[in-house]
């Protein structure tokens, strides 16, 4: 049998078994989106009302007014102060295994970890059995596991997953109930956190923003102390020119101003610093090529190749600070953290400032909401009661494990009544960030931050190693972006146009 | 008669028995997964919601409009031009020098195989370093060589060749065992018949060595372009994004894999599975077809 003869029977063999296949596996029509449901066993607190309210109408018929005073005794129940913190009233009789997935971090790990232990407690019957896995692993892991109705009860999430949950109605919104107005209006997160049915499904510690960080060796060496660190860009150039060393033969020794690893990140401060936006307000379309976004680019561009602060060939900021390779460099408040765990005798040396601003900036630049646990829909709601007592007794009954996490994990908590708690106002890090959080751009879960990060990627790989103009360079990513914003039928809500610069 | 015809039907329940359930798991594993992702090429399919709306070609012709995809289809090729004709070329060197070492080729053949036992995460982050350009040791050597340090993975030009160096020292070993296997095939009788007549190495090389090892040759060139055509691996943990510098280091599977399950855009990044395959399927038809030959010496 001739080789060609053999080849046809087999890949007849494997076009009919697709065939086959897919007549079996017809797509079925999308099925509307599924709403959110509402654990009932939280119907009680209203029933305990009621009988009041019943018994009201007896002495009705005695005074007109009455109708008048029905609405008092609500008013004289209206809540005072942090009533949120009241430890909610069990409902479920749950008796088993609550799973929470996390990735690797460890402050917040280590703080998960020994609320769960606290909680377990005062819960006999009740395990949270918390797994952490590799970040790189959750997002795939999580997704599959969902579908498959093997995933956890509730896990940390990021903005992109969330946004993708989200839109697929399996995550769970918080209860107003247990998440009083009164509570979520003290969080940043609150106005960008809600979707377009107005509910909020993702609990937020903290807000994680760009910050400026200097090595406090170097600066010494040189003569400088805390108040030469720069609160403008021009300054930050002259300084850096002068901490930059390069070496006989071309290589850079020292940076001045580090930025690898980060350069589209501090893009996006720079934008937001010029006022700039990245999308229209229905995300349909990038504005990367704006004047606010071109001179950002060329900012960030002119730091490599005019200003000859740092070099495309060197590691990133982390690296450079732990190998006291860098006098300042950009990165997010997670640094510090990150510093502890890979070179924890030169944290001492870590100095942290607000990072500079263009004259009249209307924002410091952005900070991007640390999302925390959301609860999956699919849970039994008795699973779920349990679920919302133990988020309830994380957040809202103690203050001061907010202020723990926010200590370890280097991220200013999300909450506006803590800001100028002393112990944040002692720590540098969050004092930063506490500062400028009223003058952050929020711009909620864009695709900037995830699909479209590449073609930025890609833009500031073009400018800094080919020499190429930031128009041209972000236009060739516009038109990637807008081409995936069309292709993909995926739809954002965006924040962005949402802040307005405080008086 | 029937003697023959029960033992005939024995025959048959016997190899039924050994193929069915053969038969049973490709289909399962094989077969219907292909067929069911196929079907999700075609439509809107959501992870998810776990349904879809068919929409023809769709995503076949996003791949088209695609300037990503062209990129990645543009490396592979390109990751394939390079690294199928060094690893041949140095396997064949290789297999012919260790053939002669003697008592030493056992020691040579398990030198060159440990690459490949190795863990491709493991030597590929180690790679990774070795290729930085101010720490690393590859540029270390050519400094104190007064050579000018060279970018590699994080250069446009050098960052797919610096891909395609680590895949060949990983995999060679492979492609040296089998060349040896066909080397050990190849009848002495030849080479002394061509001695007697004065050949001499390259003769017999080139007169004896290859043509008879045409065989072998052709199976590791088929296997070596598909197994190129589908790299992921040593780019995926090397380069920087990854598929960078510039998505010069961006193949074929590395955006199917960030399409499906970065982007969750799992529709789009089937078809772009099946684009692959049908580009991996065109391609070693034609290679079978140019290289069929009866192979009689």
């Amino acid at each position: 049998m001739s080789k060609r003869s053999a080849l046809l029977p087999l890949s007849i063999l494997i076009l009919a078994s697709m065939i086959l296949a897919m007549a079996g596996c017809q797509p079925t029509a999308a099925p509307t989106s599924v709403p959110p449901t509402s654990a009932p066993v939280e119907s009680e607190p209203e029933t305990e009302a009621e009988p009041e309210t019943e018994a009201q109408p007896e002495t009705e018929p005695e005074e007109e007014a009455e109708p008048e005073e029905e609405a008092e005794p609500e008013a004289e129940a209206e809540p005072e102060g942090k009533f949120w913190s009241e430890p909610l009233e069990l409902t479920s009789d749950y008796q088993g295994e609550l799973v929470l997935w996390d990735w690797g971090f460890e402050a917040r790990n280590n703080w998960v970890q020994k609320y769960i232990d606290e909680w377990q407690a005062d819960h006999p019957g009740v395990t949270i059995r918390y797994e952490i896995m590799p970040e790189s692993d959750v997002g795939s892991k999580l997704s599959t596991a969902v579908v498959a109705g093997t995933g956890p009860d509730f896990s940390v999430l990021n903005l992109e997953w969330r946004t993708e949950f989200q839109r697929n109605g399996l995550l769970e919104p918080l209860p107003a109930e247990f998440f009083p107005e009164e509570w979520r209006n003290l969080l940043y997160s609150t106005p960008y956190a809600r979707t377009d049915d107005g509910n909020i499904y993702v609990t937020s510690v903290g807000a994680m923003g760009a910050v400026m960080y200097w090595d406090k060796s170097i600066f010494a060496d040189a003569g400088l102390t805390e108040e030469d660190v720069p609160e403008t860009w021009d300054e930050l150039i002259d300084l850096a020119q002068e901490l930059t060393v390069w070496n006989d033969d071309g290589t850079l020794d020292r940076a001045g101003f580090g930025i690898n690893g980060m350069p589209v990140w501090m893009w996006f401060d720079l934008v937001a610093q010029k006022g700039g936006h990245f999308y229209d307000e229905e995300v349909d379309q990038a504005l990367w090529t704006e004047t606010a976004s071109v001179e950002a680019a060329q900012l960030v561009k002119d730091l490599y190749m005019t200003y000859e602060v740092t070099s495309p060939d060197v590691p990133w900021w982390g690296e450079l600070f732990c190998n006291g390779k860098a006098a300042m460099g950009y990165a997010y408040s997670w640094f510090p953290g990150w510093a502890n765990s890979n070179c924890p005798d030169k944290v001492v040396d870590l100095g942290i400032a607000p990072l500079p601003t263009f004259d009249n900036a209307p924002a410091q630049g952005l900070q991007l909401e640390e999302d925390f646990i959301g609860v999956f829909s699919y849970v039994d709601p008795e699973k779920k009661a349990l679920i919302w007592d133990f988020l309830h007794f994380l957040l809202l009954e103690d203050d001061e494990r907010i202020i723990e996490l926010a200590l370890d994990f280097g991220v200013p908590p999300d909450r506006m009544d803590l800001a100028d708690d002393p112990r944040i106002m002692e720590n540098d890090l969050l004092r930063v960030g506490a500062e400028v959080a009223p003058y952050s751009v929020r711009p909620g879960p864009l695709p900037m931050f995830g699909d479209h990060h590449a073609f930025l990627t890609t833009a500031f790989e073009e400018m800094l190693l080919q020499d190429a103009s930031p128009e041209q360079a972000l236009s060739s990513a516009v038109d990637q972006a807008n081409l995936d914003l069309e292709a993909s039928g995926k739809t954002y809500i965006s924040t962005e146009y949402q802040y307005t610069p405080p008086e | 008669m029937n003697f023959f015809r029960a033992r005939r039907r024995q025959q048959l329940i016997f190899a039924a028995c050994v193929i069915v359930p053969m038969l049973a798991s490709y289909a399962l594993f094989l077969v219907w997964p292909v067929g069911w992702a196929f079907s999700i090429s075609l439509s809107d399919w959501n992870l998810f919601q776990n349904a879809g709306n068919f929409v023809g070609l769709r995503n076949y012709m996003r791949a088209f409009r695609d300037p990503i995809f062209r990129i990645s289809l543009t490396n592979t090729f390109y990751y394939a031009i390079l690294s199928v004709p060094l690893g041949l070329g140095l396997a064949i060197l290789l297999g012919v020098l260790i053939q002669g070492a003697g008592r030493f080729r056992s020691l040579f053949r398990v030198l060159y195989f440990m690459p490949v036992l190795t863990s491709e995460i493991a030597t590929g982050v180690l790679w990774r370093w070795l290729y930085q350009p101010e720490y690393g040791l590859f540029n270390s050597i050519l400094s104190a060589i007064n050579l000018p340090r060279l970018g590699w993975l994080y250069s446009p030009e050098l960052a797919m060749p610096s891909v395609v160096a680590y895949a060949t020292w990983k995999g060679i070993g492979f492609t040296v065992i089998i060349i040896m296997a066909g080397l050990d095939g190849i009848d002495e009788t030849y080479y002394e018949a061509a001695r007697v007549d004065g050949a001499n190495l390259w003769n017999l090389f080139w007169h004896i060595t290859l043509p008879l090892l045409r065989p072998t040759l052709t199976f590791v060139l088929v296997t070596g372009v598909i197994g190129s055509l589908q790299v992921f691996g040593p780019v995926y943990v090397m380069t920087q994004g990854p598929g960078g510098p510039l998505n010069r280091t961006r193949t074929m599977v590395l955006h199917q894999y960030q399409t499906a399950f970065l982007s969750f855009q799992w529709p789009y990044g089937t078809a772009i599975a099946f684009i692959s395959f049908a580009i991996i399927m065109a391609l070693t038809l034609a290679q079978l077809r140019l290289l069929r030959r009866r192979w009689e010496y």
